[in-house]
């Protein structure tokens, strides 16, 4: 009996190429309200002292969010981690949990709400107006047959998919043959 | 531009980017450029702000608001004193260096080290990288160009250009990046107050080319700039105000002023494609065809000539932006204004100016993808680079080095002008050019204040806050007052605090969100949002003597922390008083 080669799929950016233009913040917008699921975006350019680049959740193959979640609205897919909304109780666990920021309580704005005094932005912990905050992750665009829109929009090519299919030579192949090289060239060389 | 922005993918071995936030403001011309910095070309980037460019670039320098000239002169006085500068180039093809050694002999990188702890190690590394690369491309925007001695800055810039003969080659040249797709065409079209396409109006060969195509003399008296019309206006100059596709509520400096003088005027008429916060001012609104919904051009920054057709049609009787004003022409009972389609306008314009334009016929500019102008006549190629002869538009072909020398104080500019100009001799027609900072910080306004653009919206959020994706989707964080580090401390304020700016024109509230990119001392706020736009504390009353710019980028403000409820009774106030008159609410307020 062998085990089925199971790696969980994920999007994750290059900061060398990213620009930090949030075309993917907009696309993410535009998936999610499409789909039907909360529009908000579920990835956040994050400019840091280093680099900037867009961080989204990794969908960790033990996923402490999954494991901590009280009500299994986060649940351990096939090859993702899977968020169930409207089961989602809004308690933010998930977001201490997780190790990468990349999960968050939100809620959509209301309509009638006077958008000068910004309400809108003071909605994710507790909400002024009762609108019930719930977490929010990356879903890798599920129910869109082409994949997700972040990398699909991406004007440098900076957000990559990996699956198991493709993460050897997109993340691995290279790197390992630079690591060879390099010991072949200046480490055996030293000795 | 002098040259085309795909050589900076191409040709540039050095980068040299100065008062400019590329990856935010330009995204495209950012991916050439780090397509170049792939390629193995070398970047520098001064700046304030340390912006992701500054982050990706080899040399970076952090500057004061407004020190431009300074650090720039002690560059030219490095690279004159080691002898890096281009002889044959500066020999043959230019005048005045010895205006420029003299004028920056007092600038020394010890010296900006002196005044701004910039390691004059550094300013040296970065004269040196720029003067012995082969093609080194000089980038600027409105961090150079939007102070009192904006015109100077780009004196100094052009000036290292020649010294270093980096101009009239691939990968070269001084390069202002169009904030804008069309604000070359605009200025090439004559949408300034003392040009018409062809030329100054003063000229008289140009009004006499002018009346041989229109038929009617064309005044010879140059208009008021746009910095000018509020002062105007109170003084009873202007009295009726014609604005379209311009949101100058917000874009305007000192935004209370500005409201307060439209007051005045006895019409204004707004024409536009949503209801800015300048249409809800106005007397008279027009509805106007969007980009996507008009046939025409497109003019660069690389002054390429593009074509752009609608993609759908306009709403029932809403028609492009020249039809309106050609009716309002006809109304009036003015002659010749009775063009069927865009490509008419296009054809004259081809006729009044067909020294860069001649040679750009809709067929030719459609199946070319787009020219670059000077091109004369329908067999030449277009100019992506310009001077590759070596000769500039002057009347004697050679390029001028202008002497800039530097004021502690903005009021004895004009007394170190005219002692230059007597001590070399300089005659009467020759710039020279002079900087001094606008504003100095005091006791009761200790911040530097700046503005500039968030890369979700574009400038006054007329469209980009229209739309849902970018305004909620993109952009949530919202308007925010940026500080840095040690402001925030000594503040007391936090992350998503509520904090007031206030200098003596306005005041605006906002979250904080401290940016550990700030320069020391430096707040930094966008105008992109009526409920907390920079613009209103921006300084209006002085100007480039020059061009007449005001120092939009550069004031002196205070901060504090406030509550929350402080922070919605501001809003209130300032949105009541900015904004009485106000019933139209959209997704963006």
């Amino acid at each position: 009996m062998s085990l089925p080669k199971r790696v969980n799929k994920f999007v994750v950016a290059d900061p060398n190429v990213c620009i930090g233009c949030a075309t993917c913040m907009a696309a993410c917008y535009e998936s999610s309200h499409k789909r039907g699921k909360l529009a908000v975006p579920r990835l956040i350019v994050t400019r840091s002292k280093s680099g900037t680049m867009p961080n989204q959740c990794r969908q960790c193959d033990d996923a402490p969010c999954a494991n901590v979640c009280p009500v299994g609205a986060l649940r351990f897919a096939d090859d993702n981690i899977e968020l169930f909304e409207e089961i989602c109780i809004g308690c933010k666990m998930c977001t201490l949990a997780c190790p990468f920021g990349a999960i968050r309580a939100e809620a959509e704005i209301m309509p009638s709400v006077n958008y000068a005094m910004e309400p809108k932005y003071n909605l994710a912990i507790e909400s002024e107006i009762g609108a019930k905050s719930i977490a929010v992750k990356c879903d890798l665009c599920a129910g869109d047959d082409n994949g997700p829109a972040c990398v699909q929009v991406c004007p440098t090519g900076a957000l990559l998919f990996i699956d198991s299919q493709n993460i050897d030579y997109k993340l691995i192949n290279q790197k390992a043959e630079g690591a060879v090289e390099s010991f072949v060239n200046t480490a055996l060389r030293t000795i | 531009m002098t040259n085309d922005l795909v050589e900076f993918a191409t040709d540039s071995e050095v980068l040299f980017l100065i008062g400019t936030n590329t990856s935010e403001c330009h995204p495209i011309i950012a991916m050439q450029m780090l397509r170049g910095i792939e390629r193995g070309a070398k970047m520098i980037v001064i700046d304030p702000k340390e912006t992701d460019m500054a982050k990706k670039a080899d040399i970076y320098i952090q500057t004061p608001v407004g020190y431009n000239i300074p650090l720039l002169n002690a560059m030219i006085n490095h690279i004159i004193k080691e002898d890096l500068f281009d002889k044959e180039f500066v020999n043959n093809y230019s005048n005045g260096l010895e205006y420029v050694k003299y004028a920056v002999a007092d600038f020394t990188p010890q010296r900006v080290e002196k005044e701004t702890g910039i390691p004059a190690s550094l300013v040296i590394e970065a004269a040196e990288m720029y003067a012995k690369a082969g093609a080194a491309a000089i980038c600027y925007t409105m961090g150079m160009t939007q102070f009192i001695d904006g015109t100077s800055n780009i004196f100094s810039l052009s000036n290292l250009a020649i010294l270093t003969g980096n101009l009239g080659k691939k990968g070269a040249g001084v390069n202002p990046l169009r904030g804008q797709n069309n604000v070359q065409g605009a200025c090439d079209m004559g949408a300034l107050p003392n040009v018409t396409s062809a030329g100054l109006v003063t000229d008289a060969g140009v009004r006499e080319h002018i009346k041989s195509i229109w038929g009617t003399e064309i005044s010879s008296k140059p208009g008021f700039t746009l910095t000018q019309v509020p002062h105007k206006i109170e003084e009873g100059k202007v009295k009726f105000l014609y604005v379209f596709g311009e949101n100058p509520v917000m874009s305007d400096p000192w935004t209370e002023h500005f409201i307060e003088a439209v007051e005045k005027l006895d019409i204004m008429v707004v024409q536009d494609i949503f209801l800015t916060e300048t249409a809800q001012k106005a007397d008279v609104v027009l509805p106007a065809a969007s980009w996507g919904e008009k046939d025409g051009t497109f003019l660069n920054t690389s002054r390429r000539v593009a074509y752009v057709s609608k993609a759908v049609e306009p709403a029932a009787g809403v028609v492009p932006d020249w039809k309106v004003i050609c009716n309002i022409a006809q109304r009036i009972g003015l002659k010749g204004f009775d063009y069927y389609k865009a490509e008419e306008i296009w054809d004259e314009v081809r006729k009044i100016n067909p020294k860069f334009f001649g040679g750009l016929s809709y067929a030719r500019i459609i199946k070319e993808n787009g020219i670059s102008w000077p091109c004369p006549d329908e067999t030449h190629p277009g100019t992506p680079v310009l001077y590759e002869d070596k000769k500039s538009m002057l009347p004697d072909g050679k390029f001028k080095l202008v002497p800039v020398i530097y004021a502690d104080d903005k009021k004895d500019r004009a007394s170190l002008e005219k002692k230059l100009i007597d001590h070399l001799n300089i005659p009467s027609d020759y710039p020279v050019g002079s900087g001094a900072l606008s504003e100095k910080v005091n006791e009761l306004y200790p911040c530097l204040f700046t503005t500039g653009r968030k890369v979700y919206h574009y400038h006054t959020g007329t469209m980009t806050r229209e739309c849902k994706p970018l305004e909620m989707g993109a952009d949530i964080m919202g308007p925010a007052i940026e500080v840095s580090i040690d402001i925030a401390e000594a503040r007391d304020l936090e992350e998503n605090c509520y904090a007031v700016v206030e200098n003596k024109r306005g005041k605006i509230a906002a979250k904080v969100k401290i940016n550990p990119d700030l320069r020391h001392g430096t707040i930094f706020t966008t105008f992109h949002y009526a409920e907390a736009d920079g613009n209103e504390l921006s300084n209006a009353e002085d100007t480039d003597p020059l061009s007449g710019m005001n120092p939009l980028k550069m004031t002196i403000a205070a901060i504090r922390r406030i509550s929350e409820e402080e922070f919605i009774k501001v809003r209130e106030e300032t949105d009541m008083h900015m904004h009485p008159s106000e019933q139209y609410r959209t997704v963006r307020r």
